[in-house]
C-alpha cells in the first residue's frame, strides 16, 4: 500500500516535472528570439556587439551598436514581448471566463473600441497639451473603458453570466466596427491610410515610455489574478460545480473581466490592433501545461511573448529594408503552429 | 444532528420550496425522491447555500451563516459531462480549493491520491477529466466532494447516467463514509429500489412539500406512489428483504 502511494505521488512528480520542462524551454526559446530579434532589422549587428550592448553598454566598442540597440531595437522587441504577454494572460481568461475555446481579448469588442478611439483621433487630428505624442494611445484606451463599462453595464443588470456577457460583448464589438467603418469612410485619403496604418498594428509605435506603460499594467494585471488562480481552475468544470465548491462566480467574473479589459487595452492602445495572439497563445499553453492557472498564465504570458518577437522578427525579415506591419505577420505565424498542434496533438484539450 | 429549517424558495412570485424543515441524525444517509421539478434538486442548492432561500441550517444547535456552509457542506452536482482537460488528480485538489496555494505539499497531494485510491482510481490520477468514462468520472467528483470531509453531504442524483455496477459502487461507498464516518448524506433520486436498498430514510418531496418521511419500509407503499407519482406500483421485498419498486402503469388523469 505504501508503495503504492510512492507510485502514484511519483506519476503525479512525473507530469509536474513535464510542464516544468516546458515552461523553461519555451522560455529559453522566448530569450533566444528575443536576442534574434533585436539582431534583426535594417541595419546589420554583430551578435557579439549586440550581446555588449545589451550586457555593459557602459562598456560596449561599438557606440552606435548602443544607440540602436538602446533607443530603437530593444524598446520594439520589449514591447513585442509584453503586448504578446498580455494578450497571452487576456486570452487565457476570457477563454476560462466564457467557457469558450474561441474567445479571445478581442470578442468582447475592447479591441474594435481602442480602434474606434485611435481612428476618430487621427481623423480629427488633436493633439494632448504637454503629452501630443500619447493623445492617440489614451483615446484608444479610453475607448477600450467605454466598451468595458458597456459590456459590464449590461452583463450587471441580466446576470454575470458567460452567454450574456458574449452577447452584450458581441453587440459592443458591432458597434464599435462600425463605428470605426464610419470613420474610415469619411476620412481623406491620406488621413484614411494613417488609420489603417494604425489599425495593422505595429511595433514602430513603441517607446520606453510605451513600453514601461504596458509592462506595468502586465504585471498589476497579473498580480490582480494571483489570488484567483484555484478559482479560475475551478471554473473550467462549469459554473455550478466551481459554486459548489465554493467559488462567487459571479464576483470571480466581474474582477477577472476587468484585468482582462485592463491587459487587452493596455495592450493595443500604444501599438494597434494585434489579432491572433490571444486566441492562440492560451491553446499552446493549454497543451504544455495543462489547466492549472499556476502555470497555465505565465505559460500563455510566454507563448504570447514568443509569437509576437516571432513576428516581429519575421515582419522584418518579409520585406527587406521595410518592417511589415506585425499585425499582419501574427496569424501568418501563429495559424500553422496551431493547425500542426492540433494535428499532431494526442489529447483533446478543450 | 443536522436541522434544516423552514426553507422556502421562490422564483417570479412561483412557490418552488414551501417552508420545508427536517432533522438529519449523524452518520446517516437520507433520499430525497419525488417527480421531476417538484424542488429536489433546489432544495439541495438552498441548503448548500447556493441560490436564496429563506430559512436557515443548523448543524450541532448552532445556525451556519454562508462562509460555514460553504465548510461543512459539500454539494455534489448532476453529472452534465466535463469538457475540461484538467487532470482527475487536480480535480480532487479543487475539493480543499480554499486552502490551495501557490506551493502544494506532497501531504495535501498524497491525501488526494488517498481519496482516489478509495475508489480504485488511482491509475487515473493523471488523465484528464474528460477523457474517462461517465462512471469514472461521478466516482471521481464523489472523491472530491469526501476529500472536502464534509460533516454533511447532499448529492444530486449521483447515479444517474451510471450503470448497474457504478450505481452500487457510489451507493455503497455513500452508506460506508456516513456509518464510518458520522457524515450526514442526502441525495436526491429517481430509483425507488435502490433509495430502498441504500438510504435510512426516504423523503417525498411533492410540489415543494414534504409529503411522506420515513424509513423505506414505512414510506414505500403503492398508495404513496399513487398519490406521489401518479402510478400504479408493487412494492414488494425481495430475497434479501430488501423493497423493490417495479411500476406497472402510468394512471389516467395524473395523480389521484
Amino acid at each position: 500500500m505504501a508503495t503504492d502511494a510512492i507510485t502514484t505521488r511519483s506519476a503525479s512528480g512525473r507530469q509536474m516535472a513535464r510542464r516544468l520542462f516546458w515552461l523553461a524551454t519555451i522560455s529559453a526559446l522566448l530569450v533566444v528570439a528575443l536576442v534574434g530579434d533585436i539582431l534583426t532589422g535594417p541595419a546589420f549587428l554583430n551578435v557579439f556587439d549586440v550581446l555588449a550592448a545589451l550586457l555593459s553598454p557602459a562598456t560596449a566598442d561599438d557606440p552606435t551598436t548602443v544607440v540602436i540597440v538602446h533607443s530603437i531595437r530593444l524598446p520594439m522587441s520589449l514591447m513585442a514581448l509584453i503586448v504578446g504577454a498580455s494578450l497571452g494572460v487576456a486570452g487565457a481568461e476570457m477563454q476560462t471566463l466564457l467557457g469558450n475555446p474561441l474567445a479571445s481579448p478581442y470578442t468582447l469588442g475592447f479591441s474594435a473600441a481602442a480602434g474606434f478611439g485611435a481612428a476618430i483621433t487621427i481623423l480629427f487630428g488633436f493633439t494632448l497639451p504637454f503629452i501630443p505624442s500619447m493623445t492617440i494611445p489614451l483615446m484608444a484606451f479610453l475607448c477600450a473603458g467605454v466598451a468595458c463599462l458597456m459590456v459590464y453595464g449590461l452583463a450587471h443588470i441580466r446576470g454575470i453570466t458567460a452567454e450574456v456577457m458574449v452577447l452584450a460583448g458581441i453587440a459592443t464589438l458591432f458597434l464599435f466596427q462600425s463605428m470605426q467603418s464610419l470613420v474610415q469612410y469619411l476620412a481623406a485619403p491620406e488621413v484614411l491610410q494613417e488609420i489603417v496604418f494604425w489599425l495593422f498594428g505595429s511595433m514602430l509605435k513603441a517607446s520606453w515610455f510605451s513600453v514601461t506603460v504596458s509592462g506595468v499594467i502586465l504585471v498589476v494585471g497579473v498580480l490582480l489574478l494571483l489570488p484567483d488562480f484555484w478559482k479560475l481552475t475551478a471554473l473550467r468544470l462549469g459554473d455550478e460545480r466551481a459554486a459548489s465548491l465554493g467559488v462567487n462566480v459571479g464576483a470571480l467574473r466581474r474582477r477577472v473581466f476587468f484585468v482582462v479589459a485592463l491587459l487587452t487595452a493596455g495592450a493595443v492602445s500604444f501599438v494597434g490592433t494585434i489579432g491572433f495572439v490571444g486566441l492562440v497563445a492560451p491553446h499552446l499553453a493549454r497543451m504544455m501545461v495543462g489547466e492549472d492557472q499556476r502555470l497555465l498564465v505565465p505559460a500563455s504570458a510566454i507563448c504570447g511573448g514568443l509569437i509576437m518577437v516571432g513576428a516581429s522578427i519575421a515582419s522584418k525579415l518579409l520585406s527587406p529594408g521595410a518592417v511589415v506591419p506585425i499585425g499582419i505577420v501574427t496569424a501568418l505565424i501563429g495559424v500553422p503552429f496551431l493547425f500542426g498542434l492540433i494535428l499532431t496533438g494526442k489529447q483533446r484539450h478543450w | 444532528m443536522f436541522r434544516i429549517e423552514e426553507i422556502s424558495v421562490s422564483y417570479d412570485g412561483r412557490s418552488i420550496l414551501d417552508r420545508i424543515g427536517m432533522g438529519l441524525e449523524a452518520g446517516t444517509f437520507t433520499a430525497l425522491v419525488g417527480p421531476n421539478g417538484t424542488g429536489k434538486s433546489t432544495l439541495l442548492k438552498s441548503v448548500a447555500g447556493l441560490i436564496p432561500a429563506s430559512g436557515q441550517t443548523v448543524l450541532g444547535g448552532q445556525v451556519l451563516n454562508q462562509g460555514e456552509r460553504l465548510k461543512t457542506i459539500a454539494y455534489m452536482p448532476q453529472d452534465t459531462g466535463a469538457q475540461s482537460s484538467l487532470t482527475v488528480l487536480e480535480v480532487v485538489l479543487l475539493g480543499r480549493l480554499q486552502s490551495l496555494g501557490m506551493r502544494i505539499g506532497d501531504d495535501i497531494r498524497a491525501q488526494a491520491v488517498a481519496a482516489l485510491a478509495r475508489f480504485h482510481l488511482e491509475d487515473l490520477q493523471d488523465r484528464p477529466i474528460g477523457a474517462i468514462s461517465g462512471g469514472q468520472r461521478q466516482l471521481v467528483f464523489l472523491a472530491q466532494s469526501l476529500f472536502r470531509a464534509p460533516k454533511v453531504l447532499l448529492l444530486d442524483e449521483p447515479t444517474a447516467a451510471l450503470d448497474l455496477r457504478h450505481q452500487l459502487i457510489v451507493l455503497d461507498h455513500i452508506r460506508t463514509t456516513c456509518a464510518d464516518s458520522g457524515m450526514i448524506a442526502m441525495a436526491a433520486m429517481h430509483d425507488l429500489s435502490l433509495a430502498a436498498r441504500f438510504a435510512d430514510r426516504i423523503v417525498f418531496l411533492n410540489g415543494g412539500l414534504i409529503c411522506a418521511d420515513g424509513a423505506p419500509d414505512k414510506v414505500l407503499n403503492p398508495e404513496i406512489l399513487r398519490q406521489v407519482y401518479g402510478v400504479e406500483a408493487e412494492v414488494q421485498p425481495g430475497q434479501s428483504g430488501i423493497l423493490h419498486v417495479s411500476p406497472v402503469r402510468a394512471l389516467q388523469g395524473g395523480k389521484t
